[in-house]
């Protein structure tokens, strides 16, 4: 199944985006020698430009090109082959949305100059799959890239709603490039996110956020942990509100596009990146509209039974972590599906030097007074019943299942991110073996629901 | 502690890369008049490191000069290079190697309309510190029977090291794609990996090699040259052809620069490997054995490449044996090479990753063969069936086979302890078997 849908990805049209070029040469030529031509196309940001000089440029030899921004040399992958020039950015140097670039050429007797301005994709095909990177943008508040993946006929669906799926690499490298790989592996294929991309017909966001090898215990930025939230400068501080903002990107992208969203995302992911997704939405329940995710540990509480839960168990100290109050209200707004597998034995109730603290096992502890996974599940569930959130959240276990995502998953979370795009929170008749698979029923699911409009 | 360990190991990481930056200081001078193409030429005996950074001194201060164009080309295309001016200096960095020996031109283009060139050598970079520990990245060498580039670390002990050095081997890992920067990247990582290859390295004061080999995107209908497989032996394409023979050149080649530099190592290897590197390793011993001095190899699927070519009756072609060993490498096996080699094959006991469940990993056919005749389970009797078979045939003698309890698809203190073990009792003619930890991981 997994291996299917990668494969997919791979024989996926990738879009050039290209604008119909014009270009003029207008023969004037500057006071430092250059003969000017104008270009009315625009560079992108991420993606190859190519470019189609006169035709007199077949007939001379280009020797240099060079690009230049506010007076500074840039470096990127050029070739010129007669009068076709390609330029792309090298691996995170992208161009920078919005800039106007000059590109020179020198030839054995001459030398052009033109100007270009680089964007970040305006002029979407939506009849075809595409795959974008967006580079980091600290201005617009996010210090690394993301991964968009727009299925097919977005523009048709009936759910106008972004999906968000946090990027999870499984193991530290301090490469942020093999991060990036896998970012872009969960936005094209393997996981839970695209698969609910592609059959909904709605845009999935995977950010790309590092898990250093170094001083790893410090930057568990997969799962937000703690001292994650805690770190007070540098690239990696409060990635939340970086997610957010690239969030926000995603949608000014896809409305510049024509493609207006709702505000608040669906969201998934599963062991870190579950955890991940439990944790935003605590800290952010008014960015988040549903949740289907296997990492549920956070209570929206300050204290529970008697225990004090500080981040990440709980609330009490969210202003300090934070800088933001609990926001019940749409807290109880957001529908979630959490799930777990029944011979799933990664929940374990110690403390780690990545993510909790001899305090935080300690209350776990007294909470769940077990160290038997489906005892530690069962319990968080009347746990969150007894605080009263028992209508908005539903938990399930799938048979069968150790520490992976059931291949049912596939099916139920289709299910109900249908049932949960309007007003009301649905709960979903979940399917209990965890290896059920049945493309066929997900299709009539969808079938039936286009027909009722 | 642990963390302390950390922060000294990430300023051993810098120190390595920062080796790998050297300074040229040949010398450079410019022509005082323009050449046929209008071009002041700089002539020089430094050069370009094929990869990583160079700093080459010009002979023209930019200080006050604005300069509007800087370009590398070699036969008409522009190198895949970063560079930047600073006064006088040129610092090049690469993106995607150059090639060694060929000429490039770096051209130079400034606001008041003056141009240069300055034709200049690439050539690997050799340059290491005997004090420090080095880190090496050799350019593919297509004319040496090799057209990947190779890491090779040579720790400082390596350069007094007196006792018998066999260079460490690992092959790469990592994730299909067709960005060669990937693949490069986590060569670099199982190289520089302080928990396993740096580790056995730096502890033997021994170098260590890793190829980059590539796995391509498409890797279902590619060859998955890491895993060595049928496709990677059968393939037509030069380029990618016969990996195992590629890495023997690269091994040979590392040899040399290492005597070169004073550090002699014997011709035979001692081979590392995990998982898709243990596969790599154990086809590699069956299709090179005269290369192969000790092979240490975890979660393996509980299954190796055997060294015969039929057992209870059924015909075992490569990989699972050597029925078609003749046809597809075109030499015969040299069953006497391989009795040689000192073994150590592990598996944890909660390792569910089957790589024989993987169709890119083994043909159909070939995984019915192994559920057949070895077990369908890795965990529940195939292990034990795959060091039987090897008895029975007569391969017991330098094999060692251990299940750890209580270990998954990992790394811990307790296997990296018991092959640093392996290896070090295993450095002479004599085979030692050790006396591995029970447990996969430590606290039991």
């Amino acid at each position: 199944m997994k291996k299917i849908i990668r494969l997919l990805a791979i024989v996926l049209c990738l879009s050039t985006l290209l604008p119909i070029m014009t270009f003029a040469q207008n023969n004037t030529i500057n006071n430092e020698g250059y003969t000017k031509i104008t270009v009315n196309q625009l560079l992108n940001t991420v993606e190859e430009t190519v470019i189609v000089l006169p035709d007199n440029f077949t007939n001379e030899t280009i020797d240099g090109v060079s690009i230049e921004l506010n007076g500074k040399l840039i470096n990127a992958n050029i070739n010129i082959n007669k009068n076709i020039l390609t330029i792309s950015p090298f691996e995170y140097e992208y161009f920078k949305d919005g800039k106007t670039y000059t590109i020179r050429l020198f030839t054995r007797n001459n030398k052009y100059e033109f100007n270009i301005k680089a964007t970040n994709l305006s002029n979407l095909d939506f009849s075809k799959d595409n795959l974008i990177k967006i580079p980091a943008n600290p201005e617009k508040g996010f210090n690394y890239p993301y991964w968009l993946f727009i299925p097919k006929e977005v523009n048709a669906s009936e759910y106008k709603r972004l999906i968000v799926e946090p990027n999870n690499t499984g193991y530290v490298s301090d490469f942020l490039q093999l991060h990036d790989e896998e970012a872009k592996m969960t936005a094209i294929g393997g996981k839970q996110g695209a698969h609910v991309a592609r059959w909904l017909k709605i845009p999935l966001l995977v950010p790309v956020f590092p898990r250093p090898e170094t001083n790893w215990w410090d930057n568990y930025y997969h799962t937000l942990s703690r001292d994650v939230m805690l770190q007070k400068s540098g690239d990696g501080k409060r990635v939340d509100l970086q997610l957010i903002a690239m969030i926000k990107d995603a949608q000014e992208l896809l409305a510049r596009n024509g493609l207006q969203l709702e505000k608040k995302v669906f969201m998934t992911g599963f062991s870190a990146s579950g955890q991940f997704v439990n944790r935003f939405t605590v800290l952010h329940p008014e960015m988040v509209k549903a949740v289907y995710h296997g990492g549920f540990t956070m209570y929206p509480t300050d204290t529970l039974n008697g225990n004090k839960l500080t981040f990440p168990l709980g609330t009490a100290d969210i202003e300090e972590i934070a800088g933001k109050s609990f926001n019940l209200e749409e807290y109880k707004k957001v529908a979630q599906f959490v799930y777990t597998g029944d011979l799933d034995r990664n929940d374990r109730i110690e403390p780690s030097e990545e993510d909790y603290s001899e305090y935080d096992a300690k209350v776990m502890y007294n909470l769940y007074q077990s160290h038997d996974p489906m005892a530690i599940w069962k319990r968080k569930e009347q746990l969150m019943n007894q605080l009263g959130f028992g209508d908005s959240i539903q938990f399930h276990i799938y048979k069968g299942v150790g520490h992976s995502i059931p291949q049912a998953v596939y099916h139920d979370i289709i299910k109900f991110f249908m049932v949960n795009h309007g007003n009301n929170i649905v709960k979903i008749d979940a399917t209990e073996d965890g290896s059920y698979w049945n493309p066929d029923a997900t299709t009539q699911l969808i079938k039936k629901a286009y027909n009722k409009h | 502690m642990r963390k302390l360990q950390r922060i000294c190991v990430f300023i051993v990481t810098l120190s390595i890369v920062l080796g790998c930056v050297a300074f040229a200081n040949g010398n450079t001078t410019l022509s005082q008049t323009m050449n046929e193409n209008n071009y002041y030429e700089i002539t020089t005996n430094d050069v370009l490191n094929t990869y990583g950074e160079t700093v080459i001194k010009l002979p023209i201060n930019f200080k006050d000069v604005k300069i509007d164009g800087v370009s590398i080309d070699r036969d008409g295309k522009f190198a895949l290079v970063k560079t930047s001016i600073d006064k006088d200096e040129i610092t090049v960095n690469t993106v995607e190697d150059l090639v060694h020996d060929a000429t490039y031109n770096i051209r130079i283009y400034t606001k008041d309309g003056k141009r240069y060139v300055m034709p200049i050598k690439a050539k690997d970079n050799l340059n290491v510190n005997p004090k420090k520990n080095n880190l090496v990245r050799i350019s593919a060498k297509p004319s040496k029977g090799f057209n990947f580039p190779y890491y090779l670390y040579i720790p400082s002990g390596a350069f007094t090291n007196k006792d018998t050095m066999h260079l460490l081997v690992e092959g790469n890992n990592g994730y299909a794609s067709d960005s060669f920067i990937i693949h490069d990247t986590s060569a670099k990582d199982i190289i520089t990996n302080k928990n396993g290859l740096k580790y056995y390295a730096d502890s033997l004061n021994v170098p260590s090699l890793v190829p980059i080999f590539p796995r391509f995107a498409d890797h279902m209908n590619t060859p998955y040259l890491r895993f060595l497989d049928r496709k990677s032996l059968l393939t037509d394409d030069e380029q990618i052809k016969r990996v195992d023979l590629q890495l023997t050149a690269m091994i040979k080649d590392a040899q040399n620069i290492l005597s070169n530099l004073g550090i002699e190592v014997e011709s035979k290897v001692s081979l590392v490997g995990l998982s898709t590197s243990a596969k790599f390793a154990q086809r590699y011993a069956l299709l090179q054995p005269h290369m192969v001095k000790t092979m240490v190899v975890g979660y393996t699927a509980s299954i190796t490449s055997f060294p015969f070519s039929e057992y209870k009756g059924t015909k075992l072609r490569y990989p699972i044996g050597t029925a078609d060993y003749k046809e597809i490498t075109g030499t015969e096996f040299d069953v006497e090479e391989y009795k040689k080699i000192a073994q150590f094959h592990y598996m944890g006991d909660r390792d569910t990753n089957d790589a024989t469940q993987f169709r890119d990993c083994y043909e159909e056919e070939d995984a019915q063969t192994i559920w057949r005749l070895f077990g369908e389970d890795q965990l529940n009797g195939r292990f034990e069936n795959t060091e039987k078979a090897l008895k029975e045939m007569g391969f017991g003698d330098r094999i060692q086979f251990h299940m750890y309890k209580d270990l998954r698809h990992e790394k811990t203190p307790n296997t990296i302890d018991d092959i640093l073990k392996f290896l070090k009792a295993n450095n002479g003619e004599e085979f030692n078997r050790i006396k591995p930890h029970e447990y996969g991981r430590s606290g039991h």
